[in-house]
């Protein structure tokens, strides 16, 4: 704590940003959130989606927490929590539902379920609730790109191998020839998301291994 | 787009009004459990129940009942920790005497039993013990392959290169009792490190007592100590046949050590000579 007192208020939202993307990535390094990591991941479209949800719902949950943590009681805060998040679900389900059906069809169940996500959650405790809102808008962009990130990362894979091509809104990007027409369809199937993800968690854990030594 | 706002607004003061009455009229947190949590912040939060609780928060609830237990069931992780004891001291409003509560392991085994065959397999206690348990003469001996060397975090453990027996160093062990729990053949104890005279034989099976002699120097349970004590300090334990010392009564006179015709009993400050003996 001494150290982060001694840097200017520029300098620690800056920090804060970055950390949720690498140091504290939800994803692959708190292993938080692996519901919707699993789940919408069949695809880079689902994969942009949930994203966006979610950093608009962790934003607006951070901004409001941060905003009453003086006057919520000790007792009754995951309750007030609760309330917060539960109403900004509603408002993205509902804009999601009128605006972008396809999007809304697809991420189904999975979208109201942000209300327990419990990176959403996590944060409202253990940063929100804590900090002032300057640093807490820093540390719902951070966690929340890196959360879009890991999804993105998990979902290339799956839909690359499971299709054999790689296509955003529609727009086709690249198809491999032969992969496309065969593709691997186990990876489109909720095995292949467990496959990828305990994958590439065991790559970034070697990884942080490496850069320990 | 009106309706759905006004909707939202009037679902979320419902909610705010229930949970306001919730906190209103739900009883309160009990003051017990308070100060349960600002005790529990001073512990190492780890959980590994080496106190004999639960968990931390379980060794918190009963510090908050009795500061006693600190003494009893002592956290080891805490008294290594200067930072950690002194904000545990603080929240519980008490001076802990260190020297007291520290523990030293002592491997409660000197060797000289020989052995039954040689032993070329991998050079691990553990595996040594599960072969025809062990490949020496006593069931209750130290292998000498240093299990416990790996685990100490101090360095404070070697072998006897004559005796072939690992020794605890008492200077440079911090009571951690990680070498306890890795030891297959359960000879190493902790005893607290005001401990005068330690005993250093395992042999509690008491159906051959001359087979205790199958080692050089096992206790063979001849009562010489029990009787050469001049302070009542040593209990006779039938069960085991050997020797017990109330640590209260002793004095550290030596009587016992010159009266044992095995050496089996030593000054706890003298274990760190057998390193090099």
């Amino acid at each position: 704590m001494s150290q982060l007192k001694e840097i200017s208020p520029g300098k620690k939202f800056w920090v804060e940003f970055v950390k949720g993307i690498v140091v504290t990535n939800p994803v692959f390094v708190l292993v938080l959130g692996l519901c919707p990591a699993l789940a919408v991941t069949s695809s880079i479209d689902n994969a942009l989606g949930m994203g966006a949800g979610v950093i608009f719902v962790l934003l607006c949950s951070n901004i409001i927490i941060s905003l009453i943590r003086k006057i919520t009681p000790d007792m009754v805060r995951i309750p007030v929590f609760i309330v917060v998040i539960a109403t900004f679900v509603t408002i993205l389900s509902l804009v999601f539902e009128a605006y972008i059906p396809p999007l809304y069809e697809s991420l189904g169940i999975y979208l109201a379920l942000i209300v327990v996500n419990c990176i959403i959650l996590g944060r409202a405790e253990a940063f929100a609730q804590k900090n002032p809102v300057l640093y807490s808008i820093a540390d719902a962009f951070g966690i929340g790109i890196g959360f879009t990130v890991s999804l993105l990362l998990v979902s290339l894979f799956r839909e690359i191998l499971g299709t054999g091509s790689l296509s955003i809104f529609g727009f086709t990007l690249f198809s491999i020839p032969v992969l496309s027409e065969t593709p691997m369809a186990f990876f489109i199937m909720p095995p292949g998301a467990f496959l990828v993800l305990g994958l590439l968690l065991a790559l970034f854990r070697w990884l942080g291994v490496l850069k320990n030594e | 787009m009106l309706w759905t706002i006004l909707i939202l607004t009037a679902v979320g003061l419902v909610c705010a009004v229930l949970i306001t009455l919730t906190y209103r009229f739900l009883p309160k947190e009990p003051e017990s459990l308070k100060k349960a949590e600002a005790i529990n912040a001073n512990l190492p939060g780890m959980n590994c129940g080496a106190c004999g609780y639960p968990g931390c928060f379980a060794y918190a609830q009963a510090l908050s009942a009795d500061k006693k237990v600190f003494f009893s069931n002592t956290c080891a992780t805490v008294l290594q920790d200067e930072d950690m004891l002194a904000g545990l001291e603080s929240a519980l409003d008490m001076k802990v005497d260190k020297s007291a509560l520290n523990k030293k392991a002592v491997v409660a085994c000197s060797g000289n039993c020989g052995n039954v065959g040689s032993y070329t397999g991998v050079g691990s206690c553990k595996t040594a013990s599960k072969l025809l348990s062990g490949f020496k003469r006593c069931p209750y001996s130290c292998l000498g392959l240093g299990d416990c060397i790996k685990v100490c975090p101090s360095n404070a453990i070697r072998i006897n290169i004559r005796t072939k027996v690992a020794v605890v160093d008492p200077d440079r062990c911090t009571g951690c009792g990680l070498c306890v729990a890795e030891c297959p053949r359960n000879i190493i104890s902790l005893v607290p490190a005001d401990t005068k005279v330690v005993f250093l034989c395992s042999y509690k099976d008491i159906r051959d007592i001359p087979g205790r002699e199958k080692c050089e120097s096992g206790c063979i349970g001849c009562r010489k100590c029990y009787k050469a004590c001049p302070n009542e300090a040593i209990i006779w334990n039938r069960e085991t046949a050997m020797p017990e010392f109330d640590q209260d009564k002793c004095t550290g006179c030596g009587e016992c050590i010159a009266a044992c015709p095995h050496g089996k009993i030593m000054l706890l400050s003298d274990v760190a000579k057998k390193i090099k003996e």
